[in-house]
């Protein structure tokens, strides 16, 4: 068996670094990635230096793993870093059925015999894509097992059923997102899956910074945006205590959208914050204080 | 489904709602703060070394109603505001009574106006329960509740003079508002103006007003005067049921000692001092002992004495067991353990035989026939149950503080009915599990006990010996966590868990240093972990979440925090760990 080394063209020309908008071969009917680029500008506001780290690590190349609770942006961070960097983005929510199929791609049958179909990876690393796994723990650590000729020094995928050795696209990036506070024995990142990234820690921003985010997301006022997070705030306290997670600012931001269409703050954060936080009564209870507390 | 686990008597639900609602608008910035219900027959509010007291009710806003639970939630606003704002305790030096009224009636007024700055809300909540008007008695009780609404309520109007000189006063811009001097000073100019009225005022019967309102002893350096005939005896004479972090007083510790129970002195106070038992010891072990001073391990410093499990002391059959854990959560393991054997159902791919098409193999088989190649013919696909793979040691803490009455139980009744209940969940889902549990009481016995083995069947003896579990001696978890770890060091399987269950830190008599036995714990987990186990804590009550955060970590611990709801909830955490 030949491997058929399949090099991509390599359009290193200069953009590597921070390319400040879109760019690569956005409009070409033939682009192959033409479904998975950005069109505009996907709104984030940094709270750190998370964007200039990302920049980054994607000039050298180097796999990210995006670390965080839910709903705390780190999705959006990628997209809107993909934009940034004119990469287009391929995003996989794993899950415990992935095969490693699902990922590299399988012969599809078609009129005349079989046609090879490759997989989100393959798409991604042949043509020059940023690949995001989303919950990568999610996925059983032997299919996870995959990734890892394509975040070495060797940038490679075999695809052993088609006999081809896929050397990844100068531009390609593999970058997975992963939550540390689930609990779990089953499900972990195995070592030699977890040492491969770099990793870059979201937390919820600070108050000041969240509301900003609570304001324009939604399209409320400052005022209301700055009470939304003062109950987000005060409920990642109860953390531990009644709650397994504090409302994130996804959540805060769904009460801001409800808000913003007319029903009353209290409604609006009484249906996108209590209610999904909590079952228990005693604790519905202390959140719909908290709630008129901050509102 | 956590709510429903155990019916909430006499409104103390409302109380651990109470208590989630401070540690939420603290946000830690006080550290811990318990809170707690006071006796019936107190009726305000008070801080004091051991946290902050509500009342049981508020039955001038009725019984039960909607606002006598919101008059709750403003009390603990209030309280919490005092605690969030309150900067240093005053003195009351020469003060008169009436002046002490007022001094206090204005630093209720500015931490409310600090907190309500931040939530605006809480002066919404809080000024709801103001009712106060201007056409009220003209006594001086009346005056301070009139007085006290117009210092929160700017829309009250009241043209008595004291008042609006008061509003002018507290509004003014450059009124300092970060410390309790400027209340003292207000308080005390305006004691002035309002003793030159000559109002009726008898210092031993006054109750603030309104009832959401504290008394004040945490704001003075010794308790007003009045204070002491309302809350005082009561406070002693009855033990206080406690929701916040610490779920019960152990008795004598209560009342206002003026000391923080400190750490419950644990070891010290063995319930049951331990029968010889030596009989029963079928062995011993030895392990080191990690000691962060010298940072040094201490070879074959603990003793490990393994202890055949305890007879059960009656007989009694599965109908028992049902009514000791309750029918509502048997039946709730039952679904929970069906739910986790669905989950285990997996898809085998390219099977022999199997009642679907694997298309990915079948393509693949077309695709060798084509090449003139021989085709595989596993092209199936089929359903089967996973096997979990997993061995399951339930250690829990028998340590005397599990003597600790939570409502009409001890905690480690609670435990024991969380253990048979795990148990019957393990044995629906077909686990291999062991449940052992262990005390202390020095480094040279440090006992075991086995409920169940590994191999044993989950048969009644042994649910029976779970339900009769005694509260003995201390807590040296490191050793009884390395002996744990060496019960599953021969075990093959995918997944080794030690899930330990305690209501604390460890401690033990001859370990003076509370800090020591905690590091030898974090010790024994980490080489646990290096080994390939798992380690997971769950912390009974809140008191114990910052002490299993340092020793297992934030990842491989968690609390239930009300514990009167762990039967129902140790199963599911297992559920959430293993899915």
């Amino acid at each position: 068996l030949t491997p058929v080394v399949v090099a991509a063209p390599a359009s290193l020309a200069g953009d590597d670094g921070d390319g400040g908008g879109r760019s690569g071969g956005g409009t070409d009917a033939s682009d192959p990635l033409r479904p998975f680029r950005i069109g505009d500008e996907p709104y984030y506001r940094a709270a750190g230096d998370e964007v200039t780290l990302f920049a980054t690590a994607y000039a050298a190349r180097v796999p990210i793993m995006l670390k965080g609770p839910t709903g705390c942006g780190k999705t959006r961070l990628l997209e809107h870093m993909a934009w940034r960097l004119g990469r287009a983005l391929v995003t996989l929510a794993c899950h415990e059925d992935l095969t490693a199929s699902d990922l590299v791609g399988r012969y599809l049958l078609d009129a005349d015999g079989t046609r090879w179909q490759d997989g989100p990876l393959t798409l991604a690393a042949r043509h020059g894509a940023i690949c995001y796994l989303d919950e990568v723990v999610e996925a059983r650590q032997d299919t996870s097992v995959v990734i890892h000729p394509l975040t070495d020094a060797r940038r490679m995928l075999p695809l052993e059923k088609k006999g081809e050795l896929l050397t990844a696209h100068a531009d390609f990036l593999l970058v997975v997102s992963y939550n540390p506070g689930y609990q779990n024995v089953m499900k972990d990142l195995k070592p030699s899956t977890r040492q491969r990234f770099g990793a870059l820690e979201l937390g919820y921003p600070p108050a000041d910074v969240e509301a900003e985010i609570v304001a324009h997301e939604a399209a409320i006022d400052a005022a209301l945006a700055a009470r939304l997070v003062a109950l987000g705030v005060r409920t990642r306290a109860m953390k531990g205590h009644g709650l397994d997670e504090g409302a994130s600012t996804r959540m805060l931001i769904h009460a801001g959208r409800l808000a913003a269409r007319g029903i009353d703050r209290f409604t609006a954060a009484r249906v996108a914050v209590v209610s999904p936080l909590t079952d228990d009564p005693d604790v519905g209870e202390a959140l719909a204080a908290l709630l008129d507390a901050c509102l | 489904m956590e709510g429903a686990a155990v019916p909430a008597r006499g409104g103390d639900g409302g109380g651990r709602a109470a208590a989630l609602f401070v540690r939420a608008l603290l946000d830690g910035a006080r550290g811990e703060v318990p809170v707690l219900i006071a006796p019936a027959g107190v009726t305000r509010s008070y801080g004091d070394v051991l946290g902050l007291h509500l009342p049981a009710s508020f039955p001038m806003h009725g019984q039960g109603s909607a606002l006598a639970r919101r008059a709750r939630f403003a009390a603990a606003a209030h309280l919490a505001a005092h605690v969030r704002f309150g900067d240093q305790r005053l003195a009351r030096g020469a003060l008169r009574p009436i002046q002490i009224v007022l001094v206090s009636l204005f630093e209720d007024a500015r931490v409310e106006r600090l907190a309500a700055r931040e939530l605006p809300g809480l002066a919404r909540l809080w000024a709801e329960l103001h009712t106060a008007q201007p056409t009220d008695l003209a006594t001086f009780p009346a005056l301070c509740a009139r007085l006290s609404r117009a210092l929160l309520v700017p829309s009250y109007e009241d043209p008595h003079p004291i008042i609006r000189k008061a509003r002018t006063l507290f509004f003014h811009p450059h009124h300092p508002l970060g410390s309790a001097q400027g209340s003292r000073r207000l308080g005390s100019l305006l004691g002035n103006d309002v003793g030159q009225m000559r109002l009726a005022f008898n210092a031993k019967d006054y109750v603030v007003e309104p009832a959401y309102r504290d008394d004040h002893r945490l704001l003075w350096q010794e308790p007003p005067p009045k204070a002491d005939d309302e809350a005082a005896p009561l406070e002693q004479a009855d033990v206080e049921e406690r929701v916040g972090p610490r779920e019960t007083l152990a008795p004598g510790t209560t009342g206002a000692t003026g000391e923080r129970p400190a750490g419950r002195a644990r070891a010290a106070t063995p319930i049951s001092t331990a029968p010889d038992e030596t009989a029963r010891a079928r062995g011993s072990a030895t392990y080191p002992e990690w000691d962060y001073s010298i940072g040094v391990s201490r070879p074959h410093w603990c003793t490990v004495r393994d202890l055949a499990a305890d007879a059960p002391a009656a007989p009694g059959d599965d109908a028992d067991i049902a009514t000791f854990v309750g029918r509502g959560p048997l039946a709730r393991v039952t679904n929970l353990a069906r739910q986790l054997r669905a989950y285990d159902l997996v898809k085998h791919r390219r099977a022999r035989e199997g009642d679907v098409v694997d298309l990915d193999a079948a393509v693949g088989a077309l695709v060798d026939r084509r090449a003139g190649v021989a085709p595989d013919t596993r092209v199936y696909q089929r359903t089967a149950r996973r096997r979990r793979d997993l061995a399951v040691l339930l250690l829990l803490d028998l340590s005397a503080s599990t003597a600790d009455p939570v409502r009409e139980q001890r905690v480690i009744d609670l435990e024991s009915r969380a253990a048979v209940l795990l148990g019957e969940l393990l044995a629906g889902t077909g686990e291999l599990f062991a449940v052992h549990g262990f005390s202390s009481n020095g480094r040279h016995q440090v006992d075991y006990q086995r409920f169940k083995e590994l191999d044993a069947p989950w048969e009644t003896t042994t649910r029976r010996r779970l339900r009769d579990l005694s509260p003995r001696l201390s807590t040296r978890m490191g050793a009884a966590i390395r002996h744990a770890g060496r019960c599953l060091a021969g075990v093959h399987r995918r997944g080794r868990l030690i899930l330990l269950l305690t209501d604390g830190e460890p401690s033990d008599v001859d370990a003076p240093d509370p800090s020591y036995l905690p590091h030898d714990a974090r010790h024994a987990v980490a080489e646990q972990r290096r080994r390939g186990l798992h380690v997971f804590a769950v912390g009974l009550g809140s008191a114990a979440a910052a002490g299993v955060r340092r020793i297992f970590g934030e990842s491989s611990s968690c609390v239930v925090d009300r514990l009167s709801a762990l039967p129902d909830a140790l199963p599911r955490i297992y559920a959430r760990l293993v899915r």
